[in-house]
């Protein structure tokens, strides 16, 4: 095995290693484990196995492993900036909505003080 | 009288509010006022009569909201109607009565459309009537200054024209429902007052080009 696979393969224990850590400390649940580990999984398959990555290139139609790494990389940057832009809105809409709450709270409170 | 409720969103104003409040005094009782504290770095409540129902975001979430707390405060307080103003001195009480008789007139909303005069600022000036034309021409209504802070409504059409912008483009978004809604509309021209080139605050040309870009998508949301 060459340096660089060797080096990539420990990066990859080493993230699924984090996976299983954070699990434990119940930061991600069973289902985003399994999702997690099957992409790390995948990582180190492909690493072992660079031909694996070849057929699924050819299967696919793509002409090389490097493109079908590129379109998919894409494809999760924008599904990743959709999901934090959604959750960013839902998140300001319910700190606008809590601020606004306990500002009227307060103001009802000095009202029956008077 | 007994149910109008005057709202103000106030953002550290503690310059021109008291004075504005003096001035208020003559038209209204105190009692039916609503300052919303939108998280001002003094809080406002210690420089207006005790009177005066103050309710405080403790963080700035920005005119729109400001303004949806006061309305929302003032509808739970039992008010029929609501008027707008804005704290920083731009808009005169002596103009309350007027807005009160429109409303007694049976009218669902009035806006109130700044005169022009020389110390408007010209840019502003132009720019606001460029803004008014394309939302008066979208949505069906004939009004002269859409950005105008000053208006008043009655409490039952306040769900019909809610906004979710939390800036100034909330003013713009009233006029849009009002008009999807169909809502018996009056304009009422009303002085300026322009104390210093900082309470000349509102939207900026920036502002108005995103605006504009809006008011084609609720356009465009409407014919879908």
């Amino acid at each position: 095995m060459v340096i660089f696979q060797l080096g990539l393969f420990c990066f990859g224990l080493y993230m699924l290693f984090w996976v299983f850590l954070v699990y434990k400390k119940r930061i991600i649940f069973v289902n985003e484990l399994i999702v997690w580990s099957l992409i790390w999984l995948f990582f180190l398959a492909s690493i072992l196995f660079p031909d694996l990555l070849e057929k699924i290139t050819y299967r696919l139609g793509v002409v090389r492993v490097m493109d079908l790494i590129m379109v998919l990389s894409f494809v999760a940057l924008w599904i990743t900036s959709y999901k934090n832009y959604v959750d960013n809105q839902q998140i300001k809409k319910k700190f606008s909505d809590f601020v606004r709450q306990e500002a009227i709270k307060g103001s009802d409170k000095k009202t029956h003080r008077r | 009288m007994k149910n109008i409720y005057i709202v103000i969103p106030a953002y550290n104003e503690e310059r021109h509010l008291p004075l504005t409040i003096r001035k208020l005094k003559s038209y209204h009782p105190l009692n039916r006022v609503i300052v919303v504290d939108d998280g001002s770095k003094f809080p406002i409540e210690k420089f207006l009569p005790p009177a005066i129902m103050v309710a405080r975001h403790r963080v700035n979430l920005g005119k729109g909201m400001a303004l949806k707390t006061g309305c929302e405060l003032a509808i739970k307080s039992g008010a029929k109607s609501i008027i707008l103003m804005d704290a920083d001195g731009q808009h005169d009480p002596k103009e309350i009565p007027q807005f009160i008789r429109l409303l007694d007139q049976g009218n669902q909303m009035i806006f109130g459309a700044r005169r022009m005069h020389k110390g408007m600022p010209f840019g502003r000036l132009i720019f606001n009537r460029v803004l008014s034309r394309f939302t008066s021409g979208l949505f069906g209504l004939r009004l002269r200054d859409v950005a105008c802070g000053y208006k008043a409504f009655q409490s039952k059409v306040y769900s019909k024209i809610s906004w979710k912008a939390s800036d100034y483009s909330s003013d713009i978004e009233m006029v849009v429902h009002a008009g999807i809604n169909k809502l018996r509309c009056q304009e009422l021209l009303i002085d300026a007052i322009y104390l210093d080139k900082r309470s000349a605050t509102g939207i900026t040309i920036q502002d108005g080009i995103k605006l504009v870009g809006e008011l084609f998508l609720w356009k465009l949301r409407l014919k879908w």
